[in-house]
């Protein structure tokens, strides 16, 4: 990589990680202003965390940020520990939502009967929920246990640092603006601080690489499992971690077979800018309850990619191909992702 | 085609005979039945007897090699050039296949040789399935499934799964002129055109459509090809085939690309 290329790309991590803390900052102190909405919602408890935070990742086609919305709720003391954990699963259950998304307005663009595209967003989000399920249960009941105390960082040095940097724009914002819209700009920057992140990616398309086969070659599921791992450390979005599987030299294909693994993959280094968010909202518990719900999806997917890797992709291909058999199976599946949440909520 | 017909003691190896009885005849020029030293002291009686079921082949020898099974097929088929193996399953369970591994998947892997799985076949092959994958046995298994009709009299259809979707992307990350999955089932279409055979497509994942596709229309055997050098993905490529082979209720044939 030239120098030039290279100092841009560090410019942007510099940036990215500014607009990045800026926007936690921001959303620390605004947490207060959606106090109301979240009364409002009657969102409490677990199960009204959870359905808010998929709702969210469905609204905001994105995961981490509310996953990280979540973080800074947790330290603003506007959720407890367990409701934070439930957003953050809740924000992984809707986040492969924007690939559905995506892959309808393909479906739609070329008039297809059969909503092909859109067999990966299903995929992504059945695959995601039946591994995370049981995974925050398990998760619930280890935090109740106590599991990962030793990962409880107070941080109090970080944090007056952050506060030292970014008190006087946060403590101006504050000051002028509702903090309803302190936090709805808070939004904005993360979102903002993703795309910048985005950007510095390497650019794994052109190269040559094990991904650019997928549409060709059926993988063994565990390798298919560390690429998509790999892949998503670097991303660290599922959803661009699926995009990438668009490779230059093929013409967007990917089999089956290999779509599963990968996710499952991906489902868990998409955590890592979350626990890196978790390091620098100053609560306790923000790191602890990302690495408790990484571990146990962990301990659920290895044995799933390991033992049983083909009746998973089975029972995901089954109910992938019953929600993209037509339009209307879709838009039943679609209802089905939002009712849910909503349901969930108002339990 | 020189054969090697593995003589398993259990009623297996009754699998084996049968279907050997059923092909070979119309196949084979030379069949070398094998046996282990192991097998052959238990039952003096065991290479006559098979002999004697495969009364309609020409050239029928008789070999005893020190065992396992996998040994000592393995040691004859890379002594002389064969053309296709015939063994019955070792019917272990699941826990001894985790330990000792799988006979039949085991000859296959180390064998260069077509394989015939043989599991308890009909008293008549009716109907063979040639599952085409595009690649580069597609050819072979072409010609195996047309050699074993004629030599059996079943019917034989082709079926390709496509198990590929499409990835949802923005309109500019299309690239303009790529392989598409449609190649891979218009190169199997070709191979077929060219003996006035019509190729089945279904959509889904590989080894269950297959699976599918022999279940629902009852068909006798299973002739798939097997991974080659030539397959793009090396070691981090599933063997299909193998999973074929263990997954597979009917008798089963891998053929060897070339």
């Amino acid at each position: 990589m030239k120098l030039g290329e290279l100092a841009r790309r560090a410019g942007l991590v510099v940036l990215a990680l500014f607009v990045f803390v800026l926007a936690l900052e921001l959303l620390k102190k605004g947490a207060g202003g959606i106090v109301p909405l979240l009364r409002g919602l009657d969102v409490s408890g677990v199960s009204g965390g959870v359905g808010f935070g998929w709702l969210m990742a469905c609204v905001v086609l994105s995961g981490s940020p509310v996953a990280a919305i979540a973080l800074t709720l947790l330290a603003a003391r506007t959720l407890t520990t367990p409701e934070a954990f439930a957003m953050i699963g809740g924000s992984r259950l809707g986040a492969s939502f924007v690939v559905l998304v995506i892959g309808l307005l393909d479906d739609l663009r070329e008039r297809r009967t059969e909503k092909r595209s859109a067999y990966i967003g299903v995929a992504a989000l059945v695959a995601t929920a039946i591994v995370y399920v049981p995974a925050m249960a398990l998760g619930l009941l280890g935090l109740k246990r106590g599991v990962f105390s030793g990962l409880q960082i107070e941080g109090r040095e970080l944090a007056s640092f952050i506060a030292t940097i970014y008190g006087p724009v946060t403590g101006l914002l504050v000051s002028l603006l509702p903090r309803f819209v302190v936090f709805v700009a808070g939004i904005f920057c993360l979102l903002g601080a993703f795309k910048v992140f985005d950007k510095v990616l390497p650019d794994l398309q052109s190269k040559p690489s094990p991904v650019s086969l997928a549409g060709r070659v059926i993988y063994r599921p565990w390798v298919m499992f560390l690429i998509g791992a790999a892949v998503t450390s670097l991303t660290m979005s599922v959803s661009v971690s699926l995009s990438l599987l668009v490779p230059l030299a093929a013409k967007g294909y990917v089999r089956r077979e290999n779509v599963c693994p990968y996710i499952l993959g991906a489902n868990i280094t998409t955590f890592i800018d979350t626990l890196f968010a978790g390091a620098l909202v100053g609560h306790p518990d923000a790191v602890r309850i990302v690495a408790v719900l990484m571990s146990c999806v962990t301990i659920l997917s290895i044995p799933i990619v390991t033992l049983a890797p083909h009746a998973f992709e089975r029972l995901v291909d089954r109910i992938a191909r019953r929600a993209t058999a037509s339009t209307a199976s879709l838009v039943a599946f679609v209802v089905i992702l939002f009712l849910i949440p909503t349901l969930l909520i108002a339990w | 085609m020189d054969c090697l017909l593995y003589v398993d003691p259990s009623h297996r190896g009754e699998w084996a005979l049968d279907l050997a009885a059923l092909i070979l005849p119309g196949l084979a020029g030379r069949v070398l039945l094998l046996v282990t030293a192991e097998d052959a002291a238990k039952d003096p009686a065991l290479l006559s007897r098979a002999r004697a079921r495969l009364s309609g082949i020409a050239t029928l020898e008789e070999k005893t090699a020190p065992g396992p099974a996998e040994k000592a097929i393995g040691a004859e088929v890379l002594a002389l050039r064969y053309d296709l193996v015939v063994v019955p399953p070792a019917g272990r369970n699941a826990l001894q296949r985790m330990l000792k591994g799988s006979r039949v998947a085991t000859i296959v892997r180390s064998v260069p040789a077509s394989v015939l799985v043989a599991r308890r076949p009909p008293p008549r092959l009716e109907r063979i399935l040639a599952a085409l994958s595009g690649g580069p046995t597609t050819g072979s298994v072409v010609k195996m499934a047309l050699e074993l009709e004629r030599a059996s009299g079943a019917r034989a259809s082709f079926l390709h799964v496509a198990s590929e979707v499409a990835l949802p992307y923005e309109p500019e990350q299309a690239a303009v002129a790529a392989p598409s999955p449609e190649d891979a089932a218009a190169r199997a279409r070709a191979a077929l055109l060219r003996v006035g055979r019509e190729l089945v497509v279904r959509e889904g994942l590989v080894v269950d459509e297959i699976l599918a596709e022999v279940e629902h229309n009852a068909h006798d055997l299973l002739v798939a090809g097997a991974e080659t050098a030539a397959d793009p993905g090396g070691w981090a490529r599933e063997d299909v085939a193998e999973r074929l082979l263990l997954a597979c209720p009917t008798s089963m044939l891998i053929v060897r690309g070339g």
